[in-house]
């Protein structure tokens, strides 16, 4: 009998440890502080931010606390990529979502958790004051990049009733990427080559940087393998639309797409980049660049800009320039679209997380962002003043936001950056990326002709 | 039931049921982080499955998933690159811990020290040491190219990752480098078990090392080389974390071995079914493989 009792208490054990071990969901919510009995409840309320922008810090948040008391906001950060989609998706599966959450692609889950109800339309809050402002929320944002956003949903999203273009406003973006090519003041004035204002004198130049035994361009492709070829498609296919692949308008081996292709080919073969380039991630290109070893770096402002100035050898000066257009169309920066925020529907405190959404959509938050070199995504931009690099950014930003000029391959079924890197070690031509492209577009699920 | 039966059925279930509720809390874990996940695998394997929301309002494929990896180029390509990496990786990495076991069998002086120093590689996290062995692999400033211009071999310079004849093979030895000294602690142990008798009769009746290592030691380490082989190819198969960080299966996929691929589907893709069903492919095989492998085991095995 005693034995039968202690065997039944083990169990019994070993289940409460186990039950004991779960999460206690309501503590972790950004909900109310719940009350003891007799109390009052407070009135504070948490709000939960999730992002990868390692610029969005703590102090970002305290100034919004400051602004609006009563409001808390819990500021996490994840590492951009798997780590952050992989914590995304989980959380949407436990009913977890952060307030706010910055939003990945089609492979990332986003159109789910739209398909899902979990995030809020914004539709009917674009209509109301910015979060500094008495014009709209809609009117401060920059209606290029909003159009690239919306338009991109339109494409890739499965229900039509849920489609940007039929009245929703599912995500807003989140600062513009804005490309300049950054050099070593050192390097051009030792070779004898000033800042180009050709397409073709920018070759010339790089050619002679090579003949001197530099590096010309140090490039991170790794994580930004696609934007050379990016850049060229906005020269060659400007007036190409991704809806015009889908629609059957272009073909995927249009010939505009064929000449992008064969300038970045062109750039490869006369030895522009390092012949590791293909293995080089955002570290190494900076290394390289800072070592002296490469003379420009084309890339975005934040986070890197301040890094290569604070690291460069002393006496060492930088400057920046607008890379000139390939065709000679002023050169567009490649939009930031791709970087979005959204809010959570399942967020307790609805009105304060679109407060919060308003105050990140900002130009408040972008000009406490811009001693991180942060270009916004809202109309007009100002650089800080006496800045030559921010006032190349500036300048690119002028210029405009390029829109999708590519077929919209899901990378499961061809992979960009795998062919870029193809091309770079010589595995593949512009002929070869083509034909690929040709047979991979039938396969694809963006592709709704082939659908139907 | 006679009275004695009923007594003994009671006296069997009494110690049964104290048996398992003694081995209930491993059996639960053993069920909750092996079983379960098996089984919701093979459940998502089913189904076109993005990783949000409910599996079963997800779309029900069947057996699609493993229909489409027959015909999939790149896992073919993956495959091909993972039993390559595998079987030098293997062989390479046994073959050095074997010579060096037996290094630290014959005792030399200051083989204790060589013992922690050989074993360290082993103790360095696996970030870290891809973190180190991408800079010694650079190519403009790395260890190995600085090393090979200050011999003057600069002929045998490479871009080593970055060029798709040397990139795997830069892959397999740094994962030689850290993966080596746990077998070769494995192999010492057994080669301590070797009974003393053995070689002192040898080398009585004559026998030099080599003849008392190729006709005594390496027979008597079969089974040991079988186990660690075993174990090291199952790790080859699985294993991703370490390629992810070091060069992510580039360049162009020439060292994106199966698991790696299988994790890409899931999570940078967000095929989870798709996964699954690779998974279970590679599960099956390694079970196969396995089950070889031991049964050769047995034939080898030596009581001391």
């Amino acid at each position: 009998m005693k034995q039968k009792f202690r065997a039944v208490s083990l169990i019994i054990a070993c289940l409460i440890v186990l039950a004991g071990c779960s999460t206690n969901n309501a503590a972790q919510n950004g909900s109310q502080a719940k009350s003891e009995e007799g109390k009052q409840p407070s009135k504070e309320v948490t709000l939960k931010v999730m992002h990868w922008y390692s610029y969005v810090t703590d102090e970002i948040f305290r100034e919004f606390e400051r602004q609006n008391p009563g409001i808390k906001v819990d500021n996490q950060y994840v590492a951009f990529g798997d780590p952050y989609f992989v914590k995304l998706k989980g959380l949407a599966n436990t009913n977890e979502l952060p307030d706010i959450v910055a939003l990945g692609g089609r492979t990332e889950g986003t159109y789910d958790l739209i398909a899902q109800g979990k995030i809020m339309d914004l539709n009917d809050a674009m209509s109301t004051p910015a979060y500094d402002s008495e014009e709209t929320w809609l009117s401060t944002q920059s209606d290029v990049l909003m159009n690239s956003l919306n338009s991109l949903f339109d494409i890739e999203m499965d229900d039509d009733a849920l489609k940007p273009k039929n009245g929703h406003q599912w995500a807003l973006p989140f600062g513009a990427i804005s490309l300049s090519v950054i050099y070593n003041k050192s390097i051009f004035e030792q070779v004898g080559i000033k800042e180009p204002e050709t397409f073709e004198q920018f070759l010339e130049n790089n050619d002679k940087l090579k003949e001197a035994g530099y590096i010309p361009l140090a490039h991170a492709n790794k994580e930004w393998g696609s934007w050379w070829l990016t850049t060229f498609l906005d020269q060659t296919a400007r007036d190409v639309k991704t809806d015009d692949f889908v629609s059957g308008k272009v073909a995927v081996d249009d010939v505009r797409l064929r000449e992008a292709f064969e300038i970045w080919e062109d750039m490869i073969k006369r030895g522009h980049f390092d012949k590791g380039v293909v293995s080089a991630g955002i570290d190494d290109a900076q290394a390289l660049f800072v070592q002296q070893k490469a003379a420009q770096f084309y890339i975005v402002p934040e986070n890197f800009v301040k890094y290569l100035v604070d690291n460069m050898p002393e006496g060492v000066k930088l400057g920046a320039f607008v890379l000139p257009g390939a065709k000679g169309l002023p050169s567009r920066s490649i939009g930031g679209s791709s970087n979005k925020l959204a809010v959570s529907a399942e967020s307790e405190h609805p009105e304060e997380a679109l407060k919060l959404m308003k105050f990140l959509t900002s130009n408040t938050l972008f000009q406490l962002l811009s001693k991180d070199n942060v270009v916004p995504s809202l109309k007009g931009y100002q650089p800080p003043e006496g800045d030559a690099i921010m006032s190349a950014y500036a300048k690119a930003y002028e210029n405009g936001f390029a829109e999708g000029h590519f077929p919209p391959f899901s990378p499961e079924i061809l992979n960009i950056d795998e062919l870029n890197s193809g091309m770079l070690i010589g595995e593949y031509t512009t002929d070869d990326i083509l034909k690929k492209m040709s047979e991979a577009w039938p396969k694809e699920p963006n592709n709704k002709q082939s659908q139907k | 039931m006679p009275v004695r039966s009923k007594t003994a059925l009671r006296m069997r279930l009494r110690t049964n049921l104290i048996a398992y509720s003694l081995i209930f809390p491993g059996l639960l874990v053993f069920y909750l982080f092996v079983i379960y996940p098996l089984l919701q695998t093979v459940a998502f394997s089913l189904y076109r499955y993005g990783g949000v929301g409910s599996l079963f309002e997800s779309t029900f494929v069947g057996l699609r998933h493993f229909a489409d990896a027959f015909v999939d180029e790149k896992f073919g390509r993956a495959i091909v690159n993972t039993f390559y990496f595998s079987i030098i990786h293997t062989l390479t990495k046994l073959t050095l811990a074997f010579l060096l076991a037996f290094f630290l069998y014959r005792k030399m002086t200051g083989w204790k020290w060589f013992q922690v120093g050989l074993y360290m590689p082993a103790i360095v996290p696996i970030v870290v040491s891809a973190v180190i062995w991408r800079f010694i692999y650079e190519g403009n400033f790395g260890l190995l190219n600085y090393l090979l211009r200050a011999l003057h071999m600069e002929r045998f310079q490479h871009y080593w990752l970055s060029e798709a004849a040397t990139a795997m093979n830069a892959v397999i030895v740094s994962s030689v480098w850290f993966s080596m000294p746990f077998a070769m602690l494995v192999l010492f142990s057994y080669m301590l078990r070797i009974p003393n008798d053995l070689l002192e009769a040898a080398k009585i009746d004559g026998a030099s090392t080599r003849q008392i290592v190729a006709h005594i030691i390496f027979p008597l380490m079969i089974p040991a080389l079988l186990l660690m082989s075993i174990l090291s190819i199952a790790d080859d198969f699985k294993g991703y974390a370490y390629i992810l960080l070091f060069t992510n299966g580039g360049p162009v996929g020439k060292t994106e071995v199966v698991g790696l691929y299988a994790y890409k589907q899931a999570f940078s893709y967000g095929n989870f079914g798709y996964a699954s069903a690779l998974s279970i492919l590679v599960l099956a095989f390694l079970i196969v493989l396995s089950l070889g492998l031991v049964n050769r085991m047995k034939k080898n095995q030596f009581e001391f």
